[in-house]
């Protein structure tokens, strides 16, 4: 049962690690706070849900087509919440991005209905017996492709040309111009990257839950806030732990206080990290200083 | 008068009280992003006496008002340390702390919410109003208010001119709690039913909207965004279901054309880049002080 549940909880912390990566990248980087991050994680299990279940079309089209779809609708953030919003308000872009997710809530509701939607089950169901635990094939593909996502996410933002310009950006956008990076593009680029990985985790986790919702993605934007700010502000290294620890603490508070407690408890630790050591478990004083 | 009409006579009260309560808390700058969970507080007590304990209805709300007053008494002291973004993070997980909280109550009725509440009237909802309004009205010419305006425009200054921030902030988030919270009073006598998911985030946002929509730098700006907003509905019925795309689309236009809001001022005195971001602020105050520096590179 223990081992069982530490499984589980890594199975369900990877995807909000996923999201959480995009999230913090966008405000740790950029110094601007998505709260439609989330709604890109559902469209992408809906674009997913339609390709594979209505279209017909083999899975991994699917995945592909919902992941992409998720990047674009970033983008489209972007442009709707960030680019045309003046700066001197710097409350409007994050109200923009709350209307932006009533906006594709409403949407997803009207088109695909407020019921729950079973999501596809391409791999079947075959349980593998690893000493005290079960799991699926499906689920140790998922949490193999979560970890080797968040692995090459990390060598790429400390190794590749681009992840160095963001981290360039996010020291000052000012002086990462004159060196000649182009900011706007790397700025795209942060957010459909960001979106993608949101994409990915939402694909994931209809891979592990097989049910989809209009509503899943406010739930998962608070997750991914919760870890943000437990791992601190755009570190990279943070969300991903930050992610696990809050899906192992769920998946026990569902085991071990019921399940309708479990919301309750991952904020309780939102508040207890914001008031005792607001720079998160992995955050330094720089990054506190950002905001 | 038809029932309709009253119906809409007492939402657009309701809606009122919700909007200037969260603007008394806004205007020492700091965003709370669970204002619904108050009004839930004020909700779930007062239906909690009229129905177990059969009070009365008036003394029933003045009891939920002031727990939700205290409750938010009770958040601010912790949510003070926190600045800013952060602010706004805690307080939308206070607000739902607070709604899981009352899903599992038994006593109010769990996930399937409460009912048999009655008894709000036009006349009563609009007498709160008044009341409240002129409240906030002399607050805004009293010590207190100009305290208020202070701790908003500059905490530091206000600070060094020997206010006690702290117990500001703490009086603007109990009095914003406690409006809201007679408000929610109102509101489950009003619906009749109650559920935990009515006190939601999407309250808490809808809440923001009328204040935001109308605009922060006066009263005038809340009470207009609450009437214009909880009308839209009822004018533009053959939307049905997508007047939450209306208010999601409202809210990027207006953030895009005019964020300080339609009775805003252009540059409001509540400075909303600067109260979430104090670099910012410090930077702005560095360019106003130095106009002659060169333009940015882009």
């Amino acid at each position: 049962m223990f081992f069982q549940q530490i499984v589980n909880g890594l199975l369900l912390g990877s995807t909000y690690s996923l999201t959480a990566l995009g999230f913090t990248l966008m405000l740790g980087v950029l110094g601007l706070l998505n709260f439609a991050h989330g709604e890109a994680f559902m469209i992408s299990a809906y674009v997913g849900f339609t390709f594979a279940v209505l279209f017909k079309l083999p899975f991994e089209v699917a995945a592909i087509a919902g992941t992409l779809s998720a990047g674009a609708i970033s983008v489209i953030i972007y442009y709707v919440s960030f680019a045309f919003v003046k700066r001197e308000y710097m409350a409007a872009p994050i109200l923009s991005t709350i209307g932006v997710a009533m906006l594709l809530q409403t949407v997803a509701t009207r088109f695909w209905g407020s019921d729950i939607r079973p999501f596809p089950e391409p791999f079947g169901q075959d349980a593998v017996e690893v000493g005290p635990v079960l799991v699926s094939s499906v689920q140790i593909g998922t949490m193999l492709a979560a970890f080797a996502l968040m692995a090459g996410f990390y060598v790429f933002l400390s190794r590749a040309k681009l992840g160095k310009a963001m981290r360039a950006i996010s020291e000052s956008p000012m002086h990462a111009a004159l060196l000649g990076i182009r900011v706007e593009k790397t700025i795209l680029a942060t957010f459909f990257i960001s979106g993608m990985l949101a994409g990915i985790a939402g694909i994931l986790i209809g891979l592990i839950f097989h049910n989809l919702t209009p509503y899943m993605g406010t739930s998962v934007l608070l997750k991914a806030m919760t870890v943000m700010i437990l791992g601190g502000l755009g570190n990279a290294i943070g969300a991903m732990a930050g992610g696990l620890i809050i899906g192992i603490v769920e998946t026990f508070s569902v085991g071990y206080l019921g399940a309708s407690w479990r919301d309750a408890l991952v904020f309780v630790i939102l508040i207890l990290v914001l008031v005792l050591k607001p720079s998160g478990l992995f955050g330094t004083r720089q990054h506190e200083e950002k905001l | 008068m038809s029932a309709y009409y009253e119906g809409i006579i007492m939402a657009v009260g309701i809606n009122i009280l919700l909007a200037i309560g969260l603007w008394t808390t806004v205007s020492t700058g700091q965003f709370s992003f669970g204002h619904a969970a108050f009004m839930g507080v004020g909700a779930y007590l007062s239906g909690l006496l009229t129905v177990t304990f059969k009070l009365p209805l008036v003394p029933a709300a003045a009891v939920g008002a002031v727990a939700a007053g205290i409750t938010g008494v009770l958040v601010a002291f912790p949510a003070l340390r926190l600045t800013h973004l952060y602010l706004a993070m805690a307080t939308l997980g206070f607000a739902e702390i607070a709604r899981v909280i009352f899903m599992n109550q038994d006593a109010l009725g769990g996930a399937n919410g409460m009912g048999g509440m009655s008894g709000s009237t036009p006349l009563l909802v609009w007498v709160v109003v008044i009341v409240s309004l002129t409240y906030l009205w002399l607050l805004g010419r009293s010590r207190q208010g100009l305290a208020f305006d202070a701790v908003r425009q500059d905490e530091t200054a206000a600070r060094a001119m020997g206010m006690n921030v702290t117990w500001i902030k703490v009086m603007a988030f109990g009095q914003g709690a406690l409006i809201t919270g007679f408000a929610g009073a109102l509101y489950a006598h009003f619906t009749f039913y109650i559920e935990p998911s009515m006190f939601g985030i999407e309250r808490s946002v809808v809440i923001l909207l009328f204040v935001v929509f109308g605009g922060m730098s006066n009263l005038v700006g809340p009470v207009l965004g609450a009437i214009v907003l909880s009308l839209f509905p009822e004018f533009f019925r053959f939307l049905k279901d997508w007047y939450l795309f209306v208010y999601g689309g409202v809210l990027v236009v207006m953030m895009i054309w005019r964020p300080q809001g339609i009775w805003g001022q252009r540059w409001a005195p509540m400075d909303l880049l600067g109260s979430l971001f104090p670099e910012v602020k410090r930077q702005r105050a560095r360019r106003v002080a130095e106009p002659a520096t060169p333009p940015e590179v882009r």
